[in-house]
């Protein structure tokens, strides 16, 4: 057994939640580097290691579309020097059967910047999530998920930021829809570590639930040896509240409309950064046809 | 150059760390067996059901691992824990018949004073065993039942403690249960009857004097339908070289649209390992109320668990932590909720200065029987310094797509607009920041009575100088 998206510090093991466990054990891996604007393409399984590296100033944007079937297990490696930024959006588009192991390792220098997102429409088991080392001063990281499982799907997500460098900075914002009897765990964590001075992090989860038999398990944690740090996290998990039901209402759309337009919103902030038109258009329709 | 820091003044515990010799008390020899467990049943005259669950708790304890998550157990070696320490002296319902040192003990801690001007019944434990029980007469009349355990579970309300006893905190459920299960000595039992309410609060404190010892006390609170408490706990011990143990377990039942307000001031030395269990089951529409301030012990683990079983039963949490220098105070909740329309809410607040660590650790959980189940947690940290530490680590498992679960959390230090606003208001900056961190802890000390909230604000004294942060 293989684990993984492990909390940075342990808790009660009646919960559950500590790490995920699959079944499955890694090959070797093959390597693949990119150092400009890419679109990659994953479409067989396989262990696949991406490494990334963004240089001194240089502002890069990549895109890695996952359409697969049976397992695919990436690992993303990142190193963005002083002043680079990257844009990294991962799109799971797989099938049933199958199962996304992805990973990302990002280690950021002075005044670096990683924006990365994840979209989730794939309709597999997925592992997913990203550790990004804010090493140098004033470097920044924002991790956006959004996903959506329905049926017995099962999503596992992991995301840490360790604020190392002063005045570094981190936002982790999960959006997601849960349906039928799917099953999510969040665990994001922003670490700050004594020197990181003048550093923020902001965590925030929103989940629509809208399966009777759905388990939505979130962890969100702050740690903390830094004094002169800003850090908060917001939670909000349930389903359409009466009011907002009401405000669809008022312009003509029933229940399953406003839900599914909502769902499509949390999707639609993250595709809007992606560049690539046709991926755009590809990504919209799978999410339209997944909701 | 370096920032000059408030200095934030180290609790004063003078009044909590006098010791008494304990050269004629009944001591059993230290380490954890069959035999010791046996001999503490002997020596409680326990029944047979008693001694049964005290030796199946024995061997859960001995089969059950160690934590494998929070802070560092390792200084903590049962085999130096004297887990029986009596006084030579019985329990009485006259302060006259309590032997003096004793009384002098209870008096310094203002526990007698307390008893006079503001509760309805007081009982106070010495190490392993009550030395003192009374209840008020006007409060006894109403059918109150404030009593030791120990004489419960031999008169008439055998059956009642029979059937409740570890029942909500099973040994099963960890070691420290099991441990608890298998030598727990003292502690109370309280009964209030259908549509009673206590107008004024029961307490019970805890003092544990002897070194390297363990108190195991167990408290079993009913309160039966419509009925109305407020029961206080609190516990100080005097600080030695070596560790104590403290494993008590509190058990309390909610009957249906009762209320039970459960306050704790907890202040055990700074050589204590703080391993305590809180249930609270409460039935329809009941509401449990939890008041925790936490600002001793060495190592602390607790975290109060409320099971709203019940339809339209609430919970509410108030806590507070202050962990200073070798302190490492690992607190929060849990609530479960099972019944319809049910509701819980958390605050808490922590400081850490000196090198001290607090944690905010938490457990929502909605089963899917729960139909319209709201929660909200709120937890807000204060570092004081970089040589603290602070963490936060909630867990929520939602089953219900009805529910509505909120969660905040917030960590920092004193801000800096909020310290310009009041001096353009015309406070100078020392005042500005005083009445910030005085104000941080306010929303928690008012929910405690008033000779609580004032011993909080004397345990927090803040001796402003310079900027924070």
């Amino acid at each position: 057994m293989m684990k993984l998206n492990q909390l940075p510090v342990t808790t009660f093991e009646k919960v559950g939640m500590n790490e995920a466990t699959v079944d499955y054990s890694e090959g070797s891996f093959e390597s693949i580097e990119i150092n400009k604007d890419t679109v990659l393409e994953l479409d067989k399984p396989g262990d696949i290691n991406v490494k990334i590296h963004v240089k001194d100033k240089e502002t890069l944007s990549v895109i890695m579309k996952y359409s697969f079937k049976d397992t695919l297990n990436v690992i993303t490696d990142v190193d963005i020097e002083d002043g680079g930024t990257l844009k990294l959006i991962q799109i799971d588009s797989s099938n049933f059967e199958s199962r996304l192991i992805n990973r990302v390792n990002a280690n950021l220098q002075k005044e670096a910047e990683f924006n990365l997102a994840q979209i989730l429409p794939g309709r597999g088991e997925v592992y997913s999530g990203c550790t990004a080392e804010l090493i140098g001063n004033d470097s920044k990281v924002n991790m956006d998920v959004s996903y959506l499982a329905k049926d017995n799907q099962k999503v596992d997500l992991n995301y840490v930021a360790n604020h190392r460098g002063k005045s570094t900075e981190c936002h982790i914002n999960a959006d997601g829809v849960l349906k039928d009897k799917a099953e999510k765990t969040l665990r994001d964590t922003v670490n700050f570590i004594t020197g990181a001075a003048g550093s923020k992090g902001i965590e925030n989860e929103k989940v629509l639930l809208l399966g009777d038999d759905v388990v939505n398990k979130s962890i969100p944690l702050i740690l903390c040896t830094e004094e002169d740090v800003e850090g908060a996290h917001g939670a909000q998990i349930g389903s359409l509240t009466d009011e907002t039901l009401l405000y669809f209402a008022q312009r003509g759309l029933n229940k399953e409309q406003a839900e599914k337009m909502i769902s499509l919103g949390s999707f639609n902030r993250l595709i809007k950064m992606i560049d690539d038109e046709e991926i755009k258009e590809s990504t919209t329709k799978l999410v339209s046809e997944v909701l | 150059m370096e920032k000059e820091k408030t200095y934030v003044e180290d609790i004063d515990r003078s009044m909590y760390d006098f010791r008494n010799e304990d050269a004629d008390a009944y001591r059993l020899k230290e380490g954890l067996n069959e035999e010791i467990v046996l001999q503490i049943s002997k020596e409680k005259n326990d029944p047979d059901w008693m001694r049964n669950l005290r030796l199946k708790s024995l061997a859960l304890y001995n089969q059950m691992k160690m934590p494998n998550w929070g802070p560092s157990l390792e200084g903590l070696d049962m085999d130096h824990i004297a887990t029986y320490v009596r006084k030579n002296t019985k329990i009485s319902n006259n302060w006259e018949d309590v032997p003096d040192e004793i009384k002098d003990t209870f008096e310094k801690l203002g526990i007698p004073q307390a008893e006079r001007k503001s509760l309805a019944g007081v009982g106070a434990q010495y190490d392993s065993e009550l030395v003192y029980h009374n209840v008020k007469d006007e409060v006894a009349k109403q059918g109150v039942i404030y009593t030791d355990i120990e004489s419960a579970l031999r008169g008439e309300y055998a059956d009642m403690i029979k059937d409740h006893f570890m029942k909500l905190l099973t040994p099963s459920d960890h070691k420290f249960n099991a441990l608890h299960g298998a030598v727990w000595s003292g502690g109370s039992f309280v009964y209030v009857p259908k549509g009673v309410k206590v107008s004024v609060p029961l307490q019970s404190y805890f003092r544990l004097n002897a070194k390297g010892a363990g108190q195991f006390e167990h408290t079993l609170i009913i309160v039966d339908e419509g009925a109305d408490l407020h029961f206080i706990e609190g516990c100080s011990a005097p600080k030695y070289n070596v560790a104590n143990l403290h494993t008590g377990c509190v058990e309390l039942f909610v009957h249906k649209n009762a209320r039970l307000r459960y306050s704790t001031i907890e202040n055990w030395s700074k050589n204590m390992y703080n391993l305590n269990s809180k249930r609270a089951l409460v039935e329809e529409g009941g509401k449990m109320e939890w008041v925790s301030g936490s600002f001793g012990s060495h190592i602390s683990y607790l975290y109060p668990m409320t099971i709203l079983k019940g339809d339209n039963s609430k919970m509410e949490f108030t806590g507070i932590s202050f962990a200073n220098k070798d302190q490492n105070l690992d607190t929060g909740a849990k609530v479960v909720h099972i019944g319809k329309n049910t509701s819980s809410y958390m605050n808490t607040k922590s400081i850490s200065k000196g090198g001290g660590v607090c944690t905010f650790r938490s457990v929502v959980k909605v089963d899917k029987t729960a139909e319209n189940a709201k929660s909200a947690v709120s937890c807000e940290s204060l570092m004081l310094d970089s040589l603290s530490r602070s963490d936060t680590i909630p867990a929520m498992d939602i089953r219900n797509k009805s529910a509505d679960v909120g969660h905040e959390a917030q960590i920092g230090k004193i801000s800096d607009e909020a310290v310009f606003y009041l001096m353009s208001r015309g406070m100078s900056e020392e005042d500005a920041k005083a009445l910030i961190v005085r104000g941080f802890a306010d929303n928690v000390s008012k929910e405690l009575p008033l000779e609580y909230a004032i011993e909080m604000n004397n345990l927090i004294r803040l001796e402003m100088k310079g900027s924070i942060g």
